[in-house]
């Protein structure tokens, strides 16, 4: 899952999956700002096939995070 | 179009850009919500047409701003949304006083004519109407679904004529209404629309830019048994074929498009006077011989004749729709001519309308000009003056991928009943037309006196199942090919040479003789003896007769992509 998800997020922050990290956060990468956000989250949704709700989204502001909250959902 | 995930849209994008082709065309989306998504997946879904355009996204909310800024030779999309004509307006016209409501019919009243003032000497302006979804759900409408109905009122008396209206509420139906939204990001973000909508519109509007692009459709070449009618004819006949109000329905679609100026082919494995048959005399075909520009009726592949329609019309292979119900025929069309838009019609025949709707979608014009309805007529004289060009490519290519794997059995009593149908059903690709019951095949079987062999084809793509046929006579001094038969799913393979070598290996007599006898639906395998180098003999009344020897017949060995198997090995 965490190959997967480093995957989806390079892509929709047209990076390499080997700059994400754990450490990595919206701080980290220019193109992570909140219209990024959102195709994130639809990247997410549509790949994991799981839907957050609207704390979540607003919660998912790290790598760890987010692995967190999809760990909660897919278990 | 296929259903692609968004982040292999955004992968597929990205290698796409590496090749670094001109954009033909600038396009600006322009709305009052957030619709950034929107720009990958158009620009995707256009370069999947072989169309590179530029995509420039305007800013939020500032549609009036934007507009007075974009070059006139630039293709403008506006979504502008009833729910935010102002922030909050789905739920603040609910309790909107008259006064307040005519402010707000004047400022958009105001600001459309501001916008079209800006852009209407431009290329294209495609202009979603307003709506109220999915705020307003009611049959009754409401305060926004009847703001939206003025609003619309207004929008399509002042519009331009470079401007064009969308209607999206068939696409909130088709896609559906929980998937086109996602209001968290809209409450949140303003950003109303799904990538599933997202998508849906770009089916929806990439003909169109094609069209501005100038990449247009052209010619819709279409296959005929179980394309224009439920039936072969040629093993049906007039009367067996079926044009039921689907197929109806679909005819009509074509007529439609002759109307609209497309040309109408046909590309169909068929004797032709058969289809001419059809065309000139079944009450209920609607389209008819005067629609149809060009017609390629003959046992070629139909790559040869989709390419020789090619040179004839003098069209580009891009501007070609070809529609077939048989998978091997389309693959061999998608695979050999990658630029031919390739349909297949669907196996349950009520979706073959639907089917057809998409399929005129793609010869989406702006405008008709008289030239364009003249131009068929243009093309039907220069087709009857020009000779059928040679086509030139890899058949052998082809044939090779799909994997082909033949079975020949010998004498298997449980095919008996198969055997039997085989000679009652086959008509065309039969060279004796020699009908058996069951109890004559068996009685045959029993004697020792023939050989019965079968034939069955598998690929890549499936099981034929039993589609060949030849029985053997082995009663008198030279051995006699009584029947040779092979099922029409199953030609253009070459099979029939590999089966032929087979029975020849077998034959244990110096001699072998052969005939034709003629019909009314098998003229196609006239010269199937002649081309294995079998000699004349007489000819009469009942046919033509051949002989040759064992030792003269030249197997084909040079037809190497055939796997076999055969009662000797298994």
């Amino acid at each position: 899952m965490e190959e997967k998800l480093k995957e989806v997020m390079a892509s929709v922050f047209e990076v390499s999956p080997e700059e994400i990290s754990h450490q990595t956060s919206s701080d980290d990468l220019e193109k992570w700002d909140s219209l990024h956000h959102m195709n994130l989250i639809a990247a997410l949704e549509e790949e994991f096939e799981v839907e957050f709700d609207e704390d979540e989204i607003l919660d998912m502001i790290n790598f760890k995070l987010i692995l967190l909250t999809l760990s909660e959902k897919l278990n | 179009m296929v259903q692609l995930k968004y982040i292999q849209i955004l992968k597929e994008l990205k290698r796409m850009k590496e090749d670094q082709a001109k954009a033909v065309l600038k396009i600006n989306i322009l709305s009052n919500i957030i619709v950034h998504q929107l720009a990958d997946i158009l620009d995707f879904w256009l370069r999947k047409l072989g169309v590179v355009c530029e995509i420039k996204s305007g800013n939020y909310d500032n549609i009036i701003q934007d507009a007075a800024a974009i070059p006139r030779d630039e293709v403008v999309i506006i979504f502008w949304e009833a729910a935010n004509f102002s922030d909050g307006f789905h739920y603040t016209i609910k309790n909107a006083n008259e006064n307040e409501t005519a402010k707000y019919r004047n400022k958009i009243a105001g600001e459309l004519g501001l916008v079209f003032q800006s852009l209407k000497n431009h290329k294209k302006v495609l202009f979603n109407a307003f709506h109220s979804k999915p705020f307003e759900l009611g049959i009754n409408p409401g305060r926004l679904a009847t703001f939206v109905l003025e609003s619309n009122e207004e929008l399509l008396r002042v519009k331009p004529d470079n401007v064009v209206v969308l209607d999206l509420n068939p696409l909130f139906l088709s896609v559906g209404l929980e998937q086109c939204f996602d209001l968290r990001n809209f409450y949140s973000s303003k950003a109303l629309y799904s990538i599933d909508f997202f998508k849906s519109y770009c089916d929806h509007i990439t003909p169109m830019i094609a069209a501005l692009a100038g990449k247009i459709k052209k010619a819709l070449i279409l296959d005929c048994d179980n394309t224009l009618w439920r039936g072969i004819i040629g093993e049906d006949g007039l009367e067996g074929i079926k044009i039921s109000t689907p197929f109806r329905m679909v005819q009509s679609a074509v007529v439609e498009l002759y109307a609209r100026g497309v040309l109408i082919g046909l590309c169909s494995k068929n004797n032709p006077a058969d289809v001419e048959d059809v065309l000139n005399t079944h009450p209920q075909m609607i389209l008819k011989n005067d629609h149809i520009v060009i017609k390629k009726i003959n046992w070629n592949d139909k790559v040869s004749s989709i390419l020789e329609i090619h040179h004839e019309l003098n069209l580009g292979l891009d501007s070609f729709v070809f529609v077939d119900d048989a998978e091997f025929e389309c693959n061999l069309v998608k695979e050999q001519l990658k630029e031919v838009a390739v349909y297949q019609v669907p196996e349950k025949v009520n979706d073959y309308p639907r089917l057809m709707e998409d399929i005129a979608s793609r010869f989406f014009r702006f405008e008709q000009s008289a030239e364009d309805l003249e131009k068929t007529e243009q093309y039907r004289v220069q087709t009857k003056r020009e000779e059928a060009k040679r086509a030139h490519h890899s058949m052998e290519d082809y044939l090779r991928s799909l994997e082909l794997h033949v079975t020949i059995a010998r004498n298997e009593t449980n095919q008996v009943p198969r055997i039997a149908q085989l000679t009652q059903k086959t008509n065309q690709f039969n060279l004796t037309t020699q009908r058996y019951t069951e109890q004559d095949v068996s009685a045959m079987l029993s004697s020792g006196e023939y050989d019965f062999f079968t034939l069955a084809v598998k690929d890549r793509f499936g099981d034929s199942g039993i589609t060949g046929l030849v029985i053997l006579n082995r009663r008198e001094e030279a051995a006699v090919i009584d029947t040779l038969l092979l099922s029409c799913r199953i030609l253009g393979r070459n099979i029939e040479w590999v089966f032929m070598d087979m029975i020849m290996e077998y034959i244990d007599k110096p001699v072998i003789r052969a005939a034709y006898y003629p019909t009314l639906k098998n003229s196609q395998v006239s010269d199937f003896f002649d081309r294995l180098n079998f000699t004349r003999l007489v000819s009469d009344q009942v046919g033509q007769h051949y002989e040759i020897e064992k030792s003269a017949y030249r197997a084909h060995n040079e037809i190497d992509y055939i796997k076999l198997t055969t009662w000797k090995k298994s």
